[in-house]
């Protein structure tokens, strides 16, 4: 489980003290607690730093994994990026399972069919679980951008797919690696693993 | 297999993948793009689907949970 920020602001605050206090002080301060009490806090503040970066959801993420890609993307970019990847994988089918009035739809189409029918029911897309086979790969799109690559494609074509989905949202890297994750927090993109 | 059971698979995976990834999903995200999907899936299996079916999609998750404990392993 992941430390929010709002739970770290003590420790914090108590750490600057200590800072600002001088060498007599410090010393008298910790005469007030025993090895282990420091060796535990010195334990949790490990714990704390390497699991902060977990916190808060990104703008944008990407991850390519063995047999699937993971991807967060701000709305507005999640139709063109469904489109791009007909490209990426190089199909010229596409079926889609969606729901529309309770019920459980299906469409299946030529590649160059797929847009209108995506900007046809981009409010299903956008907001609602939509399943989409593209050949042997299937997208689980969840709505609000948050989808899941299913895929058997080689190496190289998920380096391009990850690198045309960071394009696509505004933050071009080349991708170099089989195993890569970066994410987008406060404008700025992060390689977390590359 | 039928799409209804692929279905529920691959949303059961979405949540598995979610406990793996480098961030944590709000409440809101779980609710919304993980659970509330697999509960339609569970609806319609229970609606329209036979024991076949559900086995099918246990042997599933059980397939998932399995490599992503390993995966849990390997880390």
């Amino acid at each position: 489980m992941a430390v929010r920020e709002d739970r770290l602001h003590l420790p914090i605050a108590v750490a600057e003290l200590i800072k600002r206090m001088s060498q007599s002080e410090q010393a008298a301060l910790l005469s007030h607690f025993t090895w282990q009490e420091l060796k535990e806090w010195e334990e949790l503040k490990r714990k704390t730093e390497s699991q902060a970066v977990l916190w808060p959801e990104p703008e944008v993420y990407v991850e390519i994994g063995a047999e699937e890609m993971s991807f967060e993307a701000p709305l507005e970019k999640v139709i063109p990026f469904l489109q791009q990847l007909v490209q990426d994988m190089e199909v010229e089918e596409v079926t889609v399972r969606f729901h529309k009035n309770r019920e459980r739809r299906e469409w299946q189409g030529l590649a160059n069919e797929f847009p209108e029918m995506l900007w046809n029911h981009r409010e299903i897309v956008n907001d609602d679980a939509v399943v989409i086979e593209y050949g042997q790969n299937t997208m689980y799109s969840n709505g609000g951008g948050c989808m899941m690559l299913n895929t058997t494609a080689d190496a190289k074509v998920k380096r391009q797919i990850a690198q045309h989905f960071l394009d696509l949202c505004g933050y071009p890297h080349r991708v170099g690696s089989d195993r890569f994750i970066a994410l987008v927090r406060d404008g700025r993109l992060e390689v977390l693993e590359e | 297999m039928k799409k209804i059971v692929k279905d529920t698979i691959g949303h059961f995976k979405v949540m598995v993948k979610h406990s793996q990834l480098s961030y944590e999903p709000s409440p809101v995200h779980i609710l919304k793009r993980m659970v509330k999907p697999l509960c339609r899936d569970f609806a319609e299996l229970l609606e329209e689907g036979t024991k076949n079916d559900t086995w099918q999609v246990i042997e599933g998750f059980s397939m998932v949970c399995s490599k992503a404990l390993r995966e849990d392993q390997n880390r």
